[in-house]
């Protein structure tokens, strides 16, 4: 179908679905025609910006706050922070080094990782267990098996993962009810924030691999 | 969401909030892409998740 949009961005867009439904490296073609027109840095801006997108937008209708009609609404531009980060990285973070190309969105990234696993609404072992089933389900490369391994999950954990990374909508008000009453909605809220970020972020993993 | 949060989700745990929002508005405002190719993939987001917002 013909269409308007400007013809460097097609690729992005092509990346854009390969990135939703079909989380793995590039496919050459791909990768030989977004790489002609942007730089790594470029691709990595926006492969992390389609993982927040995407993440978090699969938050909200996993704890059930879409609107059920919505007008359209002007929102304004997100604001930049006005205070510069000063954070330590470790090298051996597989995040860390895959966001390296935009380096104020790793240290913002890694900030945003550090107060999650402050929050202590839902159990910590728990969570673990769910980021690493997560980065199986999205095959991300040995090196974040290995940095965030932790045991096998449990049934109802592994059924989250996959909930979150292959159903979203099949999240239902029982399973939040559940949470709610054993871990508050404070917990509801950071299971969620948890499942919505790793899933982003290995999105972005398994995609730029393509550079490996 | 974040701090410019209107949807109230990070209320009762802004630190969250504030985090996210300054990853989200690093992401936005910083950078080299323009913001409509952003803002197109956002909207090709919602629509392949199906997301009201």
């Amino acid at each position: 179908m013909p269409n308007d949009l400007p013809k460097h961005w097609l690729p992005i867009l092509k990346f854009t679905d390969h990135f939703i439904n079909t989380p793995s490296p590039l496919p050459h073609e791909l990768f030989a025609e977004i790489t002609d027109i942007y730089t790594k840095a470029e691709i990595t801006e926006i492969a992390l910006g389609l993982g927040l997108f995407h993440g978090f937008s699969k938050m909200l209708i996993a704890l059930g706050r879409e609107p059920v009609e919505m007008d359209t609404t002007i929102i304004p531009t997100p604001t930049a922070p006005m205070t510069k980060l000063e954070i330590q990285v470790p090298d051996s973070h597989p995040v860390a080094s895959l966001l390296s190309p935009t380096p104020d969105l790793r240290d913002r990234w890694i900030d945003l990782e550090n107060t999650l696993w402050k929050m202590n609404n839902y159990p910590r072992m728990e969570l673990e267990k769910i980021r690493s089933r997560l980065a199986t389900l999205l095959d991300v490369s040995l090196e974040y098996e290995n940095f965030y391994h932790s045991g096998d999950s449990s049934r109802d954990l592994q059924n989250f993962s996959d909930q979150f990374v292959f159903d979203i909508r099949s999240f239902t008000d029982e399973q939040r009810r559940a949470i709610i009453d054993e871990f508050g909605s404070d917990g509801l809220l950071n299971l969620m924030i948890c499942l919505a970020l790793y899933d982003g972020i290995f999105r972005v993993a398994t995609t730029l691999d393509s550079w490996h | 969401m974040g701090r410019d949060d209107r949807s109230g989700l990070f209320l009762a745990y802004p630190g969250i909030g504030e985090r996210f929002g300054d990853l989200y508005g690093t992401f936005w405002c910083e950078g080299n892409l323009p913001h409509d190719l952003k803002e197109a993939v956002r909207l090709r987001n919602a629509q392949l998740t199906d997301c009201g917002y």
